[in-house]
């Protein structure tokens, strides 16, 4: 079909549960539940809704959508109002959602991302508060069990602009590659759980197509129940070339809400009552206007941390990684820490990328990841100095990787093993590592009162007992005249 | 013990706290007076057994802080406060069976005092109304004449109050649903501040306008029930009590002999009011006048619209306060296999008419196109009259009109035509708009007739603004001295009394 | 008062009203609408809604579990919603 001569225009909704211990107006405790046995295990009258109940706001809830806006660059109203959408449905205990409408607390806002190693941003309009609604699980009999145990937790709306694209461009690649970065900022900063299958981070598009050139919006259909983000382009990819085909042919489109039917592979109407959306917002009296104070705006400031976007930049501007290295390290906060760690000790960026997105994720995808940077450090370091190959460097960082503890060292007490002493133990080399002997050098003087009495005395031959020693626990891998000059030097004798 | 049942709050608490008298006992007496009066007045939806008016009372009086309180004394509640473990029903038959499982936070405070709740009493549903007609199950009658209305929507805490059955009741006012009631009934009758009370466990009705309010015999039985429930609640967030001791205030009273007055020039024109209303009003005035009141006339324009303005506003918020009730969760539940007709069902059969039309007046002004004409409109004026009602209390300290234009009107009398049943809220309405206090307080009956051997009661209503809930009960205490009105035992009463 | 308008209330509301009253029901309306018509009287508009308390107190983020003497009441069913969307 020719789509050419349109344009798509496309605004995305995102709804996100907040990070926060409580729902978002009562005290009951907010977690995902998800066996109908365990229903209505948090719920009180409030967010039941019984009669004579009233809301109560966490502060906290502010305090993290607070933090995304100062991320993201949104304006902040000091004043904001809280309004009832109303409108029936058994999951809506009181019969309306408290949420924000004419005066939310951030507008505007910019979420930046990478694609194809070229920035991107996607505009935002608005980001205010609002709650959940509770769960239905479906019976057999065609109705259903109402469980009360998401109704009110804490949501954060978040919506962006209009964006226009090509028919020919990648459009819903965009759309993913903006939410798959919100979704890892909302984590990164400590907003949210951002878990698109357990229901706490949910995108519906809004999608409509126009003439190209022309100013006027076509007529608006939103997609919904889109539990993943391969189901969302596939349901925009067909999308627009349905609402194109309709133009052309003079079909009649119904601004209408949409799901995306897998079996069928299409978009369906969601059947509803003809009359509706009319939410009948109004301002909710039961809720003085929020005012943000500067205490509050200042506090989240504080809290904001770098995001992968963040990241990505600094590995391609100032370590010269190439894209994919980068944003894949830049994705997963440990594998950013750990470059991070390791690069500081003067490691070489584009090793320790390979190590990372290598070995080290290798292990923590098998759940096994125990060393600690260190230990790549310490691994890099003798790779460098050509003390061992590769393949070598791969083992004992194996080795270091299965928390191997040293045995029966003088003290009979066991303590992690370091990488470079297993590499004097595999005989790769003696032991030189400063750090180590001293260790352990430390633990043979603890260990060994009268020798240490005897070499104070004067009685140089027991240095060469407490040499023995060290020898003794580093399995002849130890530099003898090293060892001798550290015992000397920590007693204090010449 | 005949003679406590007519004792005040004041008395009654003063003496059980020196051990005079026990609570439990008293308890006991007022309940049988109350279940002997029930049939000529059905005041109460239920009178409690002892066991379900003492759950959860304390044993000893609430001596924390300096404010004195209420103790041991008698409490008719109107039945949309919640009582944990108690039915209470609004009134409403889509709450029938509803047990809230906790006490509305005025309550508990009164519990906690050590005061029992002797009944829930009856009132228009979900306080829709101003004659307790539109209970779901049965209308009041005025203690003075069974065959008028007690008025609304607390009609059964007033009758109550009027008729001995309990010494002080709980009703709510979001229009005049106190005052009015206290008027025709002849008992004294406070809205306090708009947040002065807890409003959570109150069943909602218009949000912005409801407040929990005091009926009772005397100003200083309306002050002790005040200390006793006036506190800070994290449970509501429109609460802005404090920890003024309103009874002091209210002992304190000869401080506002050099108090000005203003009357409502809207509310009062003679041709809108029946001719006892308007003669008891000027008899109030000249007794103000005499002992050395400055009493001028001051104009509120605004009030010519405030009617229009008050049913668009509560409406439009009851319309949304009453979708909660669907048959899912509490009371009447949904039946049959399809959900879309279950709602209907359960809302149709559940809801009266006045609360129906109510709701469907505020679907329409809060919905798409009409939404600025009406309700936006609406809020426009409302934020006008407050500021009329502000530039009058900045000339005087306080403003008096009749609380209703009329006599108590008959059972069956106005139901058929709701409009003319709203003009009587027409003095009442503007105080809610503006969230400020107001009482009512005797002031005198119409001439003694035939039917009426002592005549029927009106009420005179003060004004203040917002927060100056201790002066102006201290200042109706001032009025109750100067003029000797107050309290009357209506002849329904006295017979029963005497037997 | 136009039907379809009051019909389409209703159903906004999930009400409905039994024939024999729906005569005498609409035509009380109709009045009630006249009634709060006259509130255009007032020519004003604009300035910031009315508000009795300037700033919202909001709570701490600490869990107040509610302790239901009756859990048995807390489950809930409802009927077919197929036709219901959402």
């Amino acid at each position: 079909m020719n789509t050419t001569g349109y344009e798509v225009v496309i605004g995305l909704e995102v709804h996100s549960q907040v990070l926060t211990r409580t729902k978002q107006f009562c005290r009951c405790v907010s977690e995902s539940v998800h066996e109908e046995s365990r229903a209505n295990i948090n719920v009180c009258p409030i967010c039941l809704g019984h009669p004579g109940v009233l809301p109560v706001l966490n502060v906290t809830s502010v305090g993290k959508l607070l933090i995304l806006a100062a991320k993201l660059g949104c304006d902040v109203h000091r004043r904001s109002v809280f309004a009832r959408k109303n409108y029936f449905y058994p999951d809506l205990p009181k019969g309306y959602q408290i949420t924000q409408y004419d005066h939310p607390i951030a507008t505007g806002g910019v979420v930046r991302y990478f694609t194809g190693g070229a920035t991107r941003e996607w505009k935002l309009t608005r980001v205010h508060l609002e709650e959940d609604t509770g769960k239905l699980f479906h019976l057999p009999d065609g109705g259903a069990i109402v469980d009360f145990n998401r109704a009110g937790v804490p949501l954060m709306e978040i919506v962006t602009e209009p964006c226009v694209f090509r028919t020919d461009e990648p459009f819903g690649q965009a759309c993913v590659d903006y939410l798959d970065e919100l979704r890892l900022d909302l984590i990164w900063l400590g907003v949210s759980d951002g878990n698109m299958e357990e229901g706490n981070f949910r995108c519906e598009p809004n999608v409509s197509v126009r003439k190209a050139g022309e100013s006027k919006f076509g007529v608006k259909v939103e997609l919904k129940n889109l539990n993943s983000f391969s189901t969302l382009r596939k349901a925009l990819e067909y999308e627009v070339p349905r609402q194109i085909a309709a133009i052309e042919s003079g079909e009649r489109l119904y601004q209408e809400t949409r799901r995306w039917d897998e079996k069928r592979g299409e978009t369906a109407t969601m059947r509803r009552k003809e009359t509706s959306d009319d939410y009948r917002y109004f301002d909710e009296p039961d809720l003085p206007p929020l005012v943000v104070s500067e205490g509050m705006i200042e506090e989240a400031k504080t809290k904001v941390r770098d995001v992968p976007f963040d990241v990505t930049r600094r590995l391609l501007e100032e370590y010269a990684l190439p894209y994919a290295d980068a944003r894949q390290i830049a994705e997963s906060r440990m594998l950013t820490e750990w470059f991070g760690a390791v690069v500081s000790k003067g490691a070489q960026a584009k090793t320790v990328a390979n190590w990372l997105l290598g070995e080290v994720s290798r292990f923590h995808n098998l759940g096994k990841l125990t060393a600690s940077p260190d230990a790549l450090v310490e691994v890099l370091e003798a790779l460098a100095a050509k003390k061992i190959n590769l393949s070598q460097a791969k083992e004992v960082f194996e080795r270091a990787n299965a928390g191997q503890t040293v045995d029966q060292t003088i003290t009979g007490k066991a303590r992690i093993i370091r990488p470079a002493e297993i590499i004097a133990e595999m005989g790769l080399t003696r032991l030189d590592d400063a750090a180590a002997l001293e260790a352990i050098v430390d633990e043979a003087i603890a260990a060994s009162e009268k020798i240490v009495a005897d070499i104070r005395a004067g009685k140089t031959a027991a240095v060469m007992a407490l040499v023995g020693a060290v020898m003794k626990a580093t399995k002849g891998s130890a530099n003898a005249a090293t060892v001798q000059e550290i015992i000397k030097r920590k007693l204090g004798v010449p | 013990m005949k003679d406590l049942i007519s004792s005040t709050a004041a008395k009654l608490t003063e003496m059980f706290g020196r051990g005079a008298l026990s609570p439990t006992e008293f308890l006991k007496a007022q309940t049988e007076f109350a279940r002997r009066a029930e049939p000529n007045v059905r005041a109460f939806i239920r009178i409690l057994d002892e066991n379900e008016a003492r759950l959860g009372v304390a044993d000893r009086p609430d001596d924390s802080g300096a404010r004195r309180k209420l103790f041991g004394v008698p409490i008719a509640v109107k039945d949309n406060l919640n009582t944990k473990a108690v039915e209470t029903t609004a009134a409403s038959r889509i709450l029938k069976g509803y047990v809230p499982p906790y006490d509305a936070t005025v309550v508990r405070l009164l519990k906690e005092a050590g005061n029992p709740v002797i009944g829930k009493a009856n009132l228009d549903e979900f306080g829709m109304g101003s004659s307790t007609e539109n209970s779901a199950f049965f209308p009041t009658r005025n203690p003075w004449d069974p065959r008028l209305v007690p008025g609304g929507s607390s009609g059964g805490s007033a009758a109550a109050v009027a008729s001995l059955q309990a010494p002080v009741a709980l009703g709510s006012d979001t229009g005049g649903s106190v005052r009015l009631p206290a008027a025709f009934c002849g008992i004294v009758g406070f809205k306090p501040t708009y947040g002065m009370l807890s409003r959570y466990g109150l069943i909602a009705f218009a949000s912005s306008m409801d407040q929990v309010g005091v009926l009772a015999r005397s100003t200083s039985d309306v002050a002790l029930a005040m200390n006793t429930m006036s506190a800070p609640d994290p449970l509501d967030s429109t609460c802005q009590a404090g920890e003024t001791d309103l009874f002091a205030a209210v002992q304190d009273f000869a401080r506002l002999r050099g108090a000005k007055v203003g009357v409502v020039k809207e509310l009062s024109r003679p041709e809108g009011l029946d001719a006892p209303v308007c003669a008891n009003l000027n008899a109030s005035i000249d007794a103000m006048r005499r002992a050395g009141i400055d009493v001028r006339e001051v104009s509120v324009p605004l009030c010519d619209l405030a009617l229009e303005c008050y049913y668009i506003i509560n409406t439009a918020e009851a319309s949304s306060n009453l979708a909660r009730y669907d048959g899912v969760k509490y009371g009447m539940r949904m039946e049959g296999a399809d959900l879309a007709q279950g709602y209907i069902d359960v809302r149709t059969r559940g809801f009266g008419a006045e609360v129906k039309r109510r709701i469907l007046l505020g679907t329409y002004v809060l919905s798409a196109g009409y939404f600025e004409a009406y309700y936006n409109r609406a809020r426009t004026v409302r934020r006008a009259i407050k500021e009329q009602l502000d530039a009058a209390l900045a000339e005087v300290d306080f403003l008096v009109s009749p609380t209703s234009p009329t006599l108590p009107f008959g059972l069956g009398e106005r139901i058929d035509d709701p409009i003319k049943m709203y003009l009587g809220d027409i003095c009442t309405v503007v105080v809610n708009l503006a969230g400020m206090p107001g009482i009512s307080l005797p002031n005198g009956m119409s001439p003694p007739d035939s039917e009426h051997p002592k005549g029927l009661p009106t009420g005179l209503q003060i004004i203040a603004r917002r927060f100056d809930d201790a002066r102006i009960l201290a200042f109706a205490r001032f009025y109750e001295e100067i003029s000797g009105h107050g309290y009357v035992v209506p002849p329904m009463v006295e017979e029963e009394l005497a037997k | 008062m136009d039907a379809t308008l009051f019909d389409g209330l209703c159903n906004l509301a999930r009400l409905s009203l039994p024939e024999a009253e729906r005569a005498d029901f609409q035509a009380k309306f109709a009045d009630l609408l006249k009634f709060v018509e006259r509130i255009n009287a007032y020519a004003g508009m604009g300035g910031d809604p009315l508000v009795q308390r300037e700033e919202l107190p909001a709570a701490p983020d600490e869990p107040q579990p509610f302790n239901f003497d009756d859990r048995a009441g807390l489950s809930f069913k409802v009927p077919s919603i197929i036709d219901f969307g959402e």
